[in-house]
């Protein structure tokens, strides 16, 4: 019985020696902070929307599109207009606050001589995504869609 | 004999059917005795005609006959000709004639005979039974012969039993054509301002070889210009209608060269080639005839040439294309379509800027108005009213000139087809659009300045190019069309539409687009106006 404690006391003195390792890891002073110059600083734009397909493989599937965008529901606008496959942008400037912007691929139609919508079984899922603006940032949202249409959207804060 | 007399006066001089019919009701016998002693006492009613003698199946054996007299003639082989000859001391007209055959298609030549023989004309209209009719054949003095036979149609086969008649009728001409006048080496001189008569007979000339218009009878007439001051002459050229034929009218120079026609459609319809310039020196032809191998023999048409003093507000033919196109010495030109292929072509001369042009047909008439640049590419089409209404177009830009072509699609014979066209200087607070811009690559640019376009045409469609250094997002005001519907569409750098929109009456919109570099702005009609513009203002001042 007495060697059974002395086993459990030596397991716990162990652990607590690894734990206390890790805390002051922890403790020690981290990675400085990156320059507030590093950041891009908004001029014309503090938003931009960068949305494009992966997995095209057929140039005969790569169609001309564009995305309309409606940002909080009420400013209604879209993106450049190129090859599925290509970057198609958008850029606005917003207040700083936290933002809804909604997606709608639309496709040209060549015999009709315009773009149309998708159907919307054939649109991005989802096709939308809550971000935020912070204050002197430019953000910058990247929409990338699979082939099985699923959307992934990533942000990150534009650098110089 | 008494009585039967007696029964003749009251016949003749009383004749009240009452008596008539109470005196013979109960004797029947008595009338057909009237009857056949009429007939011995007034042998003279029936018609004198002498009867051929065969043989006389060439020119050396032909029977004499003289005109005002009638012959009587048999086609008794299949062979058979029947010759008569005649001889005429002073230049006149002959009108000769066969009556028809039962089941037999003959024909009848005219010759003219001395030493040798020259066929000048046939008749033949390709039926049986039917009689045969030379009208209007010219002869002066020496020996002529016409000649009976079978058609060339059908079976020929002798008729022993019906005889022909063949009559023959002279007169001094009289302002009229001169048979044969068939080819415009024949053609008959007619002074100017005149007027002379002629026949659309016969149905067929079987000495017209002409393989587009295998014997087509027509008639030809010639007349001399000559010139007398620097200015044109007017020349107006009418054919009167005749019923059952549809006839054509025609103007050559004196290289055969069409100068101008009429062709109305449907029979008894004049023709008419109205205000047409003489300017060269020289002989001038005009061909008449008769479309479908129809001939009418006892109608004459009227063919009237007529001229007037050239006016400088009036258009003169020939106009037709642009190379012949009239120079409006002012803004206003006034002309008529002569028939619905007639073209009148007109270059305007005016200041640069921009015109209101405005057509005001005369009668019920519906012009069509094509504009082309100076290096004559189309820049409009307008036909935007119906017959009757005035056409505008009220944005003509002139930087130093433009063509311009009248015509009408339809034209009734009885229409006033005349018109009056006005160019009216237009001044406008900006921009004008610049039609043909109805395609991309000819775009009207927007910049700054405010820009006014119109609806110009049904279904116009013009272009603004909105161009950028790089992509960029751009304002753009646009106000409508009073009365009228719009609509607007933005494209992208290839001209495909990511937006359109509607706009209504003088409605105003301001779209914010991004712009990748160059893109365009589309408008088209929903609803038409032609009278008010719309404008387009783009650029940081809204």
């Amino acid at each position: 019985m007495k060697a059974l404690m002395k086993i459990v006391l030596v397991s716990l003195i162990c652990i607590s020696g690894c734990t206390g390792t890790v805390q002051s890891v922890k403790d020690e002073p981290g990675p400085a902070p990156e320059p507030f110059e590093d950041f891009l600083v908004p001029e014309k734009y503090n938003v931009r929307f960068i949305g494009y397909d992966e997995g095209i493989r057929d140039p005969q599937n790569d169609r001309r599109s564009y995305y309309r965008i409606v940002i909080d529901k009420s400013q209604d606008v879209r993106t450049t207009t190129g090859l599925e496959s290509q970057e198609k942008v958008f850029e606005a400037y917003l207040e700083p606050n936290r933002h809804l912007i909604m997606v709608e691929k639309w496709i040209l139609d060549e015999t009709e001589g315009k773009y149309i919508k998708l159907n919307n079984i054939d649109q991005p899922r989802p096709n939308y995504y809550y971000f935020d603006v912070p204050e002197e940032r430019v953000v910058v949202i990247t929409m990338i869609t699979l082939p099985d249409l699923t959307a992934t959207f990533s942000i990150e804060h534009a650098r110089k | 004999m008494r009585i039967y007399l007696e029964i003749l006066f009251e016949f003749v001089i009383l004749l009240p059917g009452e008596i008539m019919i109470n005196r013979f009701h109960h004797r029947p016998v008595l009338l057909i005795q009237l009857v056949l002693f009429s007939m011995l006492l007034f042998p003279s009613c029936s018609e004198k005609k002498a009867s051929e003698t065969e043989p006389n199946n060439t020119f050396s054996t032909a029977n004499s006959i003289e005109p005002g007299t009638a012959m009587e003639g048999f086609i008794d082989s299949r062979e058979d000709r029947d010759y008569y000859i005649f001889t005429v001391n002073e230049p006149g007209i002959v009108d000769v004639k066969i009556s028809g055959i039962k089941g037999v298609n003959h024909s009848l030549y005219f010759w003219k005979v001395d030493l040798t023989s020259e066929l000048l004309k046939i008749a033949d209209d390709n039926r049986k039974s039917s009689a045969e009719r030379l009208r209007n054949m010219y002869v002066v003095p020496g020996s002529y012969c016409v000649s009976v036979q079978h058609g060339e149609r059908d079976q020929k086969k002798e008729n022993r039993e019906t005889p022909y008649v063949l009559t023959m009728e002279t007169r001094v001409p009289l302002a009229e054509e001169l048979e044969p006048n068939d080819s415009i080496l024949a053609a008959n001189p007619i002074p100017l301002n005149s007027e002379v008569t002629g026949f659309f007979s016969p149905a067929y000339n079987r000495m017209n070889l002409d393989k587009d218009n295998l014997y087509r009878e027509e008639d030809w007439f010639s007349f001399n210009y000559t010139r007398t001051s620097e200015q044109p002459v007017i020349l107006s050229v009418g054919l009167s209608g005749v019923p059952g034929i549809n006839s054509e009218l025609a103007l050559f120079d004196d290289q055969g060269s069409l100068l101008a026609s009429s062709d109305n459609a449907g029979a008894g319809i004049e023709e008419a080639i109205s205000g047409m310039g003489i300017t060269r020196e020289g002989m001038y032809y005009v061909r008449v005839l008769s479309k479908g191998y129809t001939a009418n023999n006892d109608m004459t048409y009227i063919l009237r040439l007529t001229t007037s003093a050239y006016d400088e507000s009036k258009e003169f033919e020939v106009n037709d294309t642009m190379e012949q196109a009239n120079t409006l010495s002012g803004d206003t030109i006034s002309g008529a379509f002569s028939n619905k292929d007639d073209n009148d072509c007109f270059i305007f001369t005016g200041a640069p800027g921009c015109y209101r042009m405005e057509i005001v047909p005369g009668g019920n008439v519906d012009i069509r108005a094509k504009v082309y640049s100076a290096d004559q590419m189309p820049l409009a089409e307008i036909n935007n009213c119906g017959p009757g209404e005035k056409e505008v177009y009220a944005n003509l830009i002139v930087d130093t000139i433009v063509y311009l072509v009248l015509s009408s699609s339809e034209i009734a014979h009885d229409a006033d087809s005349s018109y009056t066209c006005r160019f009216i200087p237009v001044q406008v607070p900006g921009q004008m659009e610049r039609e043909g811009n109805n395609r991309k690559e000819t775009a009207t640019p927007v910049h700054a300045e405010k820009i006014y376009g119109f609806i110009s045409y049904k279904n116009d469609r013009d272009y603004y190019l909105l161009a950028n250094n790089k992509k960029s997002l751009r304002k753009i005001e646009i106000t409508g069309v009073k009365n009228g519907e719009i609509k607007v569409s933005v494209t992208d750098p290839l001209g495909y539409a990511v937006k359109s929109l509607h706009l209504s009456g003088d409605d105003r919109i301001v779209l914010t687009e991004m712009i990748e570099g160059r893109g365009y702005l589309i408008i088209e009609s929903v609803k038409d106006n032609y009278e008010y513009p719309y404008s387009i203002q783009s650029g940081d001042g809204l």
